[in-house]
């Protein structure tokens, strides 16, 4: 018999491990890769309507995206009608982004978000936003838009949430929104907006005037664009959409918006400036605790870096002071900033989006159990302190 | 040499205190207390520590004698014998309970459609392997892994801490603390797991008063653990219907929106940190391997622990419902989990008092014969 000496049993026993960990690990790729059998997915869309649900996706197929449907009564039969007209298997883990449509509830969106993470289909980083009209519209157009950047519609939203002043939640921060004690969801708007290009070179635009207007005609091009998103819907009992001059008060209560302009406009000596300055950096705290009456606490603190800074320091030539001239565009930000917070928070009383109740509940438990959850005799106090450099 | 220094004691310490607690814990907790699984898991951990430190004073009262020898001078050789075998066949379950949680998370996490307990095999392989193996190369390959551990730990912090909302985590206790309690005891099984280092009795050199920075090694490894678990807490706090089985730690660097766009290079720190897990899991073979080879023979010891690997597979094949083995575990497991894990780390130690108080009588005894 062959005795081994103890550097070669080492050596064997490597080998054997080596082999046994290769063959069984490389299981799954046999007879074929398994992604080969998927449709990867990149966005999709939802609609639900008296038929039942429509999913649109947006899938990756390696160089080319294509965009597909599939109709069912719940998630889960619409996901496998896909299945059944594409002969692949669904796969969601790279979804970056969730279109709801605009006839989509609370109900319903609760629904599907609980079974897309509860079934571990989906990331829970992936995006969340409403279409203005239907999601398969949405879908379709925006995937014809962004098949030039090459990075399919989750890429554009993530460049626009890095840029938008309304930043666009996870699926599972809108799911913690719709699940806790207030159990309301701002979800932000994405629409299209088209546009007339005048196109052509400028011979014929120095063309005569008979025939100006119709070679003016065939040389306008119309061009589709998303619009970043500067409107919300709110997933509440009533499903609603926060218009624009409403929403603004969302970039100083929103936590994780940090970016975007702001705007205030300044009386001084019988002028009115209008002043534009970039988010440098921003903190909200809204903290709410039971007295008499429910107080809620809304602070915003802001760094703000005015643009066009020619316009208004004319009047440090005229005899203003500079610290002075800054105090008061501060104090004119303070009070904008006010007005839209104060707007949104009033109409926070009757739907709680901006979590009142969470907060009531986190600071007192126990008062809030005994509580009738009526926000309407409520106070609200500011504390907002803005700084113009 | 059958030792492992006092640095390579530590982070075995570290490794067994982060190992079992990243895959299902979490999310069974939550299922049972809800957002309270903070305090519960503070409780149980905080019992933990405690243990910890009733195990550093029993190796320290050792001396040189291995956790047979300590038993057996103070109790004798049957009882001593019984209760090795008994701590050996409560790790027989407990490595089964890995090996569930292992099978789970790769089976969720990477090959969702293929994991079956055949991919278990050459874990089970290694683990045996592992305990015929002196306790230097434990403690040496713990040495190498644990930086690796503390890495990718602190790489996760920085991609996962900044997105999360830890003010998710309030009210504690807000409807009493029933519910933190009832997230305690029936997951005795997940804690406990620093009884498995009384194999270490007699073979730590260097020890002695430096041992209890042991505790620091643990409280250290706990902190981790609590960050991570905290993450999943706050985040599913409202809604712990959603959680399932493939919910656990590994999900939570998907937390800030626009994640996705990494893609998972989180799953090459979880490798690492599965790194303790094999560590973990391979001390509990050993002190399997060793308590046979005390209580029976050298050879049978061995023949055991080949045997336990059998065992091991066979029921990773048979009980390969999850439901069914986490209910078990939970309803009947966790009164053996509690007394064995908790109470014999205090036989140990009074064994050690028992044996001091022998030696100082035998000293006192001599000197008076010289006298």
């Amino acid at each position: 018999m062959i005795k081994l000496n103890r550097k070669r049993k080492n050596s064997l026993l490597v080998l054997f491990f080596s082999v046994m960990f290769i063959l069984i690990s490389l299981t799954p790729l046999v007879p074929s890769a398994e992604v080969e059998t998927r449709l990867m997915v990149n966005a999709i869309g939802i609609d639900v309507g008296e038929d039942g649900m429509t999913v649109t996706a947006e899938t990756i197929n390696g160089e080319e995206n294509e965009v597909v449907y599939g109709k069912g009564d719940m998630l889960v039969d619409t996901l496998q009608d896909l299945n059944e007209r594409y002969g692949r298997r669904i796969e969601l883990g790279h979804c970056g982004l969730i279109a709801l449509g605009s006839n989509v509830t609370r109900e319903d969106a609760i629904c599907i978000f609980m079974n897309v993470l509860s079934d571990g289909l989906i990331n829970t980083g992936c995006s969340v936003v409403s279409a203005s009209g239907s999601a398969r519209e949405f879908i379709s157009k925006a995937a014809l838009l962004t098949k030039s950047t090459g990075d399919g519609v989750s890429g554009f939203i993530s460049f626009t949430d890095s840029q938008a002043s309304m930043t666009v939640p996870s699926i599972l921060e809108a799911m913690q929104a719709l699940k806790s004690k207030s159990g309301v969801a701002v979800i932000p708007i994405l629409g299209f907006k088209e546009k007339e290009e005048e196109s052509g070179q400028s011979g014929s635009q120095g063309s005569t005037t008979e025939q100006g207007a119709s070679q003016n005609n065939q040389s306008k091009t119309k061009e589709t664009e998303i619009v970043p998103p500067k409107t919300a819907k709110m997933l509440s009992r009533e499903t609603y959409v926060l218009d624009e001059e409403m929403s603004k008060g969302l970039i100083w209560l929103l936590p994780r918006s940090k970016d975007g302009m702001a705007e205030a406009e300044m009386e001084l000596n019988n002028q009115t400036y209008v002043l534009r300055s970039v988010i440098e950096s921003k903190t909200t705290d809204v903290s709410a605790k039971f007295e008499d009456v429910p107080v809620i606490t809304v602070g915003v603190e802001t760094k703000l870096k005015l643009a066009q800074r020619y316009a208004v320091l004319s009047e440090v030539e005229k005899g203003l002071s500079l610290n002075e001239l800054h105090d008061m565009m501060a104090e004119a930000y303070e009070n904008s900033i006010r007005e839209e917070v104060s707007r949104l928070a009033e109409l926070s009383k009757t739907d709680d989006f901006l979590g009142f109740k969470t907060r009531l509940y986190r600071a007192d438990p126990k008062r809030f159990n005994s509580w009738d959850g009526d926000l309407s005799n409520a106070r609200i106090e500011y504390d907002i302190k803005a700084t113009v450099l | 040499m059958d030792k492992v220094n006092l640095r390579q004691f530590l982070c075995i310490t570290f490794l067994v205190a982060i190992a079992m607690k990243m895959f299902l814990l979490p999310v069974l907790m939550m299922r049972a207390s809800g957002r309270d699984s903070f305090l519960a898991m503070i409780f149980a951990l905080s019992a933990d520590l405690l243990l910890m430190l009733v195990v550093i004073i029993a190796l320290q009262l050792s001396g040189e004698k291995n956790v047979f020898e300590l038993l057996k001078n103070a109790f004798g050789s049957i009882v001593s014998r019984i209760l090795l075998l008994l701590v050996s066949a409560f790790y027989t379950f407990k490595l089964f309970v890995v090996l569930a949680d292992v099978r789970m998370f790769f089976s969720t996490s990477v090959y969702s459609s293929t994991m079956s307990p055949i991919h278990l095999l050459p874990f089970i392989a290694l683990l045996v392997y592992f305990a015929f193996k002196p306790f230097s190369a434990s403690g040496r390959l713990t040495e190498i892994i644990t930086p690796l551990v503390v890495v990718s730990m602190l790489l996760l912090c920085f991609m996962t801490l900044p997105e999360v909302d830890f003010t998710n985590i309030l009210p504690i206790a807000g409807e009493g603390l029933d519910k933190a309690v009832n997230g305690t005891y029936p997951f005795a099984l997940w804690f406990g797991d620093f009884t498995v280092l009384l194999a270490l009795c007699g073979k730590v050199k260097g020890g002695g008063g430096k041992l209890y920075f042991g505790l620091i090694s643990a409280f250290v490894g706990f902190a981790f653990m609590l960050l991570f678990s905290t993450t999943l807490f706050s985040a599913y706090g409202d809604m712990t219907e959603v959680l399932t089985y493939g919910h656990n730690i590994s999900n939570m660097t998907q937390y800030g929106a626009g994640s996705y766009k990494f893609g998972r290079i989180d799953l090459i720190i979880y490798t690492l940190w599965l790194s303790a897990v094999v560590l973990s899991a391979g001390i509990m073979t050993l002190f399997i391997c060793r308590s046979t080879e005390y209580t029976l023979s050298s050879k049978i010891g061995k023949w055991v622990t080949l045997g336990v690997g059998v065992l091991l597979f066979i029921m990773s094949i048979i009980f390969s419902e999850m439901n069914r083995v986490t209910e078990f575990m939970t309803t009947v497991m966790w009164l053996p989990a509690v007394i064995t894990q908790y109470c014999f780390p205090i036989i140990c130690l009074i064994a050690g008092i028992i044996n001091k108080f022998k030696e100082r009588r035998k000293c006192y005894d001599k000197a008076e014969q010289k006298a």
